[in-house]
């Protein structure tokens, strides 16, 4: 099931919603929290039904294991930080095993000419966001900043159908005291509103712009030759709104839904477009991505050196964003474009040091066209594939503007085309961004009348256009 | 909270090289140029050995301003003392 969908609009979502505040209304809380856990389950196993004991093996796990580091001491005798090492190292394995094992076996065959066959392991849904989430929530455990946690509270927080397939990642602390929070007991006319309104937002943002997107992206993508030069920035251009209006549009979806429950999410958008400087730009970008890592990779490597000096950060950073650019798949292009990402960094971290000066708009189309041609990489189906359309970019083999190779998009929808990414800059430079909507919303006939229009329009859109997938699903 | 502002506005001034650098309970990340995640942890660094106390990584995510990190340089400072 997936956010987008008819069946989970307009059956799922608004009886999770009723049941959660029906079986709430006691004070027993425990069968509105099995309510939840029994709806996530339902939501995860729609997507994908044969993966469900992986999610359920691996949050069993994670319990137990906090429950021994919640402990003074660890189960055996064992030291506490041998039990969140052992912890983190079964999450990283368990991970590598459903999401890499193929990619290594690979590189494998390659380096050392040995014949072994890639197997076939199903990829469980969502696991690259509950494994890290799980993870992040055992260092917080180890450390301290967990006071207790039961059975049902920890299945709800690691399982809850608005983020468990795509994000955002959640801390304990940002999911759990709210659901225990009597305060969030009854159902809110006001938060209901609010989230509806960021969950219509979402929906168009998806269905609308990101499915139109898609359309000259995977033209000029899927075209195998070169391309001419605005063909190439118009692939990339479009594939870099395509995946921001899909996972952001996902995000403001899954927002919008939590709050219907009384669960203030955290943020992962913040008009990335914006952005005048690469480490500007991450932390607009997958902002909960961007926390983790730096929060639990960066900061432990930097603290385990004994002097920090700027050539050693610079080396942190890259290898940092080399293993987030891993973890979105396991295909060399996501390293590449880890790499770049790591490089730019870098640099940027250099160039602050030094302060040397750039001027704003300067400093604002180099990140800008940066993250495009990165983007390139993050979107091919393989390094070829990138390299030919970064080559179109910046020369003109295929000409400047040739009509001809656009497989199935023809003269006039080049140009719309074209009108399309000038939109989509716009909105992105100029316009409100979601946050800034959601902050401002207030229950108005106007407000209701463009939501609902917006609603529409989509659910037209949906039915009507052929519905992608979300791009991050298959993360 | 009054004793420590002075110390920490040390610790800034020093961490971010500029002499003149003022600072509020309310300062901000985005009040302080520069003031990105690695200056962040060079901050938390000097500030762990001044205050001789320890950040968890967890809480190091979560603070939002000066006066949060004051405020819990003073909780982490009371628990030592107990």
């Amino acid at each position: 099931m997936t956010f987008n969908s008819l069946a989970f609009m307009f059956l799922f979502l608004p009886a999770v919603v009723a049941g959660y505040f029906l079986l709430g209304r006691g004070s027993d809380r425990r069968w509105s929290k099995v309510w939840l856990l029994a709806a996530s389950l339902v939501f995860y196993s729609g997507g994908r039904i044969e993966t469900l004991p992986v999610l359920i093996g691996s949050v069993a796990v994670n319990c137990l294991l906090a429950t021994w580091l919640l402990k003074p001491e660890g189960p055996f005798k064992l030291h506490r930080g041998a039990v969140l090492f052992s912890g983190i190292a079964a999450n990283v394995l368990f991970l590598c095993m459903f999401k890499y094992v193929g990619f290594f076996v690979v590189a494998l065959d390659q380096v050392a000419g040995t014949r072994l066959a890639a197997p076939h392991i199903a990829f469980p849904l969502g696991i690259s966001f509950f494994t890290i989430q799980q993870i992040m929530f055992l260092v917080d455990c180890y450390e301290g900043l967990i006071e207790g946690h039961n059975w049902l509270d920890y299945f709800v927080f690691a399982g809850l159908f608005p983020y468990v397939t795509m994000g955002p990642i959640v801390r304990w602390k940002q999911v759990v005291p709210q659901l225990n929070d009597p305060k969030g007991w009854r159902l809110d006319p006001d938060n209901v509103a609010r989230g509806l309104f960021v969950f219509v937002i979402g929906l168009f943002k998806k269905v609308v712009l990101a499915d139109s997107f898609f359309r000259w992206a995977d033209a000029g993508f899927s075209y195998g030759h070169p391309l001419s030069l605005a063909g190439g920035w118009i692939a990339a251009l479009a594939f870099t709104f395509q995946l921001y209006f899909d996972f952001s549009g996902y995000t403001d979806m899954a927002i919008g839904a939590a709050l219907m429950l009384n669960i203030n999410l955290p943020q992962n958008f913040n008009a990335p477009f914006r952005a005048q400087s690469i480490s500007d730009f991450w932390r607009r970008w997958h902002m909960t991505l961007t926390n983790f890592f730096t929060t639990y990779m960066y900061t432990p490597i930097i603290r385990s050196m004994a002097r920090v000096t700027i050539a050693k950060a610079m080396l942190a950073t890259f290898v940092v964003m080399v293993i987030i650019g891993f973890w979105h798949g396991a295909n060399w292009t996501f390293v590449v474009f880890g790499a770049l990402h790591g490089v730019a960094l870098a640099t940027n971290q250099l160039w602050k040091k030094m302060k040397w000066p750039m001027p704003a708009p300067l400093a604002w189309l180099l990140t800008f066209t940066f993250v495009v041609v990165a983007l390139v990489f993050f979107r091919a189906s393989g390094l070829t594939q990138a390299a030919q359309v970064v080559a179109s970019m910046f020369s003109l083999r295929g000409g400047l503007f040739n009509y001809e190779p656009w497989s199935g998009i023809g003269r006039v929808d080049q140009l719309l085309g074209i009108g399309w990414m000038l939109f989509g800059l716009a909105t992105q430079v100029r316009g409100k961004s979601s946050l800034e909507l959601q902050r401002a919303f207030q229950p108005s006939w106007a407000t209701a009348a463009t939501a609902v229009a917006l609603a529409v329009v989509a659910c037209i859109y949906a039915n009507g256009v052929v519905s992608r997938s979300f791009v991050y699903r298959d993360f | 909270m009054e004793e420590l502002m002075p110390r920490l506005q040390g610790i800034f001034q020093d961490v971010f090289d500029d002499p003149t650098l003022a600072i509020a309970p309310t300062t901000t990340a985005s009040d302080v140029s520069g003031w990105d995640s690695l200056t962040n942890i060079n901050l938390i660094f000097a500030i762990e050995r001044e205050f001789k106390v320890k950040f968890a990584l967890g809480e190091i995510q979560e603070l939002n301003n000066v006066g949060e990190m004051v405020a819990l340089i003073g909780k982490k400072q009371d628990r030592a003392r107990q």
